[in-house]
């Protein structure tokens, strides 16, 4: 199962609110959402998105939790 | 910011041509009625209503237009606060879809009453007192529109004071699920007329009437799509949805296949082995548009919201 550290990333990242993020990478609040509360998987391309602008690799947000 | 402020100013000025337009609109509704009445008891009593028709078919005409003024005031009100406000709303996307149904009644009581006087001309009284209900039905109608508007303008206002910070949206969601809250509305309310008129209503008439009732019904969705079409032309194809509704798109489009298809077979099986079902003949594809409607923005809210929990 698909895992992130999403929430924690916004929370070092000035807090920044899901809209903000969402208008930066281009995709809907909803989505932004979906995807940290792990209801949704992202696509390679949104993830490397997402990893960009936090400027970290994609492993350290998103990780597979085999439990 | 300038943008934001602009539109601010814009959903204002229209909120309030909109509010003074509709207590104007309220005391022609109100005459409305009182004339309705009166020009009934007058064709019951056997009176000449042309004594009750001379004195105020001036005012009858100048309520029809601020209506008419009216109702494009208030779907332009609703339709800025569609593209200001981030969030979808259940009252917003309601108001809309009786907002078209409304402005297509007016239309509705002019024919009406045109009817009401060619029957009256010709000396058939009898099938008065079923457009006369219409009527009052449509009064009813107009008279639940303007409290919404009411209500939807004191809500804008004070939501527009109270969060002076809106938050930008660059990628809108809240067209999307709106129109599907209509697309539930037109679908339901289709439904349940089309019952209605299986029940009570003789085949011919329905005969008559399905495609006009069918198109009436469907119009708020299809406007509600033209608006949302107008706002994507500029985008392109590949950017109108982002991933995660393209996913959800996707799921309530197999849905819909698979229950449509369920749905139709019952219709053919009818047909096939009762060869009296002919109300089927008449209403399957109303029927099925509606059904099909019914499941597909019905699916969509579904799966949009099913994570939506909380805010942040």
């Amino acid at each position: 199962m698909l895992k992130n550290n999403l929430r924690r990333c916004r929370f070092e990242h000035n807090e920044i609110s899901q809209q903000e993020l969402a208008n930066i990478i281009g995709v809907t609040r909803l989505t932004i959402h979906s995807i940290e509360k792990g209801k949704f998987n992202p696509s390679v391309l949104l993830a490397l998105k997402i990893a960009d602008f936090f400027d970290k690799k994609v492993e350290d947000i998103f990780y597979i939790d085999n439990k | 910011m300038k943008k934001k402020n602009d539109m601010k100013k814009l959903i204002n000025i229209s909120e309030n041509t909109t509010l003074a337009l509709c207590l104007i609109s309220l005391c022609g509704l109100v005459f409305n009625i009182v004339f309705y009445v009166i020009l009934r008891i007058t064709i019951i009593n056997n009176e000449d209503i042309m004594i009750v028709a001379d004195k105020i078919e001036v005012f009858l005409a100048i309520v029809f237009i601020i209506f008419f003024i009216f109702h494009i005031s208030a779907i332009f009100s609703i339709i800025l606060q569609l593209k200001f406000f981030k969030r979808e709303s259940i009252l917003r996307s309601f108001s809309f879809f009786v907002s078209v149904i409304s402005l297509l009644m007016i239309f509705g009581d002019f024919a009406l009453l045109s009817d009401i006087s060619k029957e009256y001309i010709g000396g058939i009284k009898t099938g008065i007192a079923g457009e006369f209900l219409i009527l009052y039905l449509s009064q009813g109608l107009h008279l639940l529109f303007l409290v919404l508007v009411i209500v939807l303008t004191i809500l804008t206002k004070r939501r527009i004071y109270k969060k002076a910070m809106e938050e930008i949206v660059i990628k809108d969601e809240s067209i999307f699920i709106n129109a599907n809250y209509i697309g539930v509305l037109c679908s339901v309310s289709g439904l349940g007329l089309l019952i209605l008129l299986s029940i009570y209503s003789p085949l011919w008439a329905i005969k008559k009437g399905i495609i006009a009732i069918t198109l009436m019904i469907m119009l708020p969705y299809i406007a509600i799509a033209v608006y949302w079409a107008a706002v994507k032309f500029k985008e392109k194809a590949g950017e109108w949805y982002d991933e995660k509704q393209y996913q959800d798109l996707a799921k309530a489009s197999l849905t819909t296949w698979i229950v449509s298809v369920i749905l139709l077979a019952v219709i053919f099986a009818f047909q096939y082995w009762y060869s009296k079902a002919t109300i089927l003949n008449v209403i399957w594809f109303p029927l099925y548009l509606f059904f099909s409607l019914l499941i597909f923005s019905s699916s969509i809210l579904y799966l949009s919201k099913k994570d939506m929990a909380s805010e942040e």
